[in-house]
């Protein structure tokens, strides 16, 4: 049965369907249009904060470190891309990763976030896929061409979150996860080798974004 | 096909090890992270610099003017692949695009076809092709100044440089210097658009080189589907379910079972493909 909000809900696809006309019109149900308008408002925030040009380098920190908490399912996503690592784990062993993973998480992106120069996010079509709402959006950058971006986003008790950011095809959880499954490798199995490469990274981007 | 050399590692007999070894699908990972950091130094002493150089000395009207023209010089390849693949809409655009560009765009400089009509570019190669006709990858390899490959990709880059028609034109009809010229430029033009890309992937990455390699292999599959939606090759998708499962046996998507070039010593060979 439809609801009245539901209706309301289809309307804007269906305008953005028409502005799209390559793209099918897709059905998009009550929750991926929530989906849609989570990213959305995520990147609204993101880019008034890209655009406050007197911020210093830790309250922009601060305040991305906000916006992850909010946006990002930390321990989901810390747990997928720790691999088959996390099984064995012990529970400090996990805690400790999940701090410092997200420490990293966050300076990476107020580091890449340095060169912001304008970039606009257009969200172009919905699909479900499971529990799983799939954005695919354009990266819109001005005088350069434009980059494909899929936010793969499920809700849970805390509302909406990403899980995984697909740019031009390529995941950066599965990145990620190649990524440490390899530092892991290289430690003879050891999560704690992980942990410590992890702290390291941490300690050179703390560096680079000048915070010690 | 079993492979025998005592240069190459052995499958880890640890489960987990295992799991990670052939999401890796890499068998030979010392003698690639070798060549990979040959080629960095290389990259880092030579290629980047100079691809530096490129950017600051011409303008960027004229670097763009160039990479236009690369891009439609290619496009009869392209269009080969289109139609080798079946596409007929997609060699359709190339056809239309190298149609304008090299006319009104003065021989491919101006990307008329896009900016114009709309028609955007897209790139094939033979080792899409032979990914669309359901050939496997195969493994990794790190090919000399290249870069990442597989067997698959490798035959592919072989066989567009023998039915590349502009390849095969400047070879036979144009001056000595071309083809080398297309290539230098073709490799400047590549690079100095990738400066910050992989500055990036190496600064946040803590293991660069199985980062490329996973780089690398979700890239190629995503321009074998043309950017159409598929799961992930041999790698679980990422939920918040708490039971989905963290290992998946690597089962390539919709394709004949993986060929493993299995590096083993002679004892272990068996006929038992499951072994």
């Amino acid at each position: 049965m439809l609801t009245r909000r539901a209706v309301v809900g289809i309307l804007p696809c269906i305008a953005l369907a028409a502005a799209v006309p390559a793209r099918p019109a897709a059905a998009a149900s009550e929750h991926a249009e929530a989906a849609r308008a989570f990213l959305q408002k995520l990147a609204d925030s993101t880019i008034e904060v890209l655009n406050k040009k007197d911020l210093t380098t830790p309250q922009k920190v601060e305040t991305f470190r906000r916006l992850f908490a909010d946006g990002f399912d930390v321990p989901t996503i810390g747990r997928f891309v720790a691999g088959r690592a996390w099984t064995k784990a012990t529970d400090p062993q996990k805690a400790t990763y999940l701090q410092v993973f997200e420490d990293v998480t966050i300076l990476t992106w107020a580091l890449r976030f340095e060169q912001y120069s304008g970039e606009r996010l257009t969200i172009d079509s919905l699909r479900e896929e499971g529990k799983a709402v799939l954005l695919e959006s354009s990266i819109v950058r001005p005088g350069k061409p434009s980059i494909r971006v899929d936010w793969r986003i499920e809700k849970g008790p805390q509302g909406y979150k990403i899980l995984d950011i697909v740019a031009e095809g390529t995941s950066l959880a599965i990145a990620q996860r190649a990524d440490y499954s390899a530092v892991i490798q290289q430690n003879n199995g050891q999560f704690d080798g992980l942990i410590q490469a992890l702290k390291d990274k941490r300690t050179k981007l703390r560096q680079q974004a000048k915070l010690e | 096909m079993v492979l025998t050399s005592a240069a190459c590692s052995t499958p880890p007999t640890d489960p987990d090890a295992r799991a990670a070894y052939d999401e890796a699908n890499d068998p030979w990972e010392d003698f690639n992270r070798y060549i990979f950091e040959v080629n960095y130094a290389f990259d880092q002493l030579l290629f980047r610099p100079v691809a530096g150089w490129y950017r600051l000395a011409l303008p960027e009207v004229l670097r763009d003017a160039i990479h236009n023209a690369l891009r439609n010089a290619r496009s009869p390849l392209i269009l080969i692949n289109d139609l080798l693949q079946g596409e007929l809409d997609r060699a359709g655009d190339t056809a239309a695009r190298f149609a304008l560009n090299s006319t009104l765009g003065i021989g491919g400089f101006i990307d008329f076809a896009e900016d114009v009509v709309g028609l955007k570019f897209h790139d094939e190669d033979f080792g899409q092709t032979l990914g669309v006709w359901g050939f496997q990858e195969g493994w990794y390899i790190m090919l000399p100044i290249i870069g990442p490959s597989n067997p698959r990709d490798t035959v592919g880059l072989v066989v567009d440089g023998f039915i590349d028609p502009v390849g095969l034109a400047l070879r036979f009809y144009g001056p000595d210097w071309a083809p080398f010229a297309r290539t230098v430029l073709t490799a400047l033009d590549l690079r100095s658009r990738n400066i910050e890309t992989l500055d990036e992937v190496e600064r946040t990455s803590i293991d660069f080189y199985a980062t490329v390699r996973s780089l690398y292999r979700q890239r190629r599959d995503d321009e074998i589907r043309n950017g159409a939606p598929s799961a992930n090759q041999g790698v679980p998708s990422i939920t918040s379910d708490p039971n989905a499962p963290l290992i998946i046996v690597p089962q390539r998507q919709g394709m004949a079972p993986l060929p493993a070039p299995r590096l083993a010593p002679a004892e272990q060979i068996s006929l038992n493909p499951d072994e």
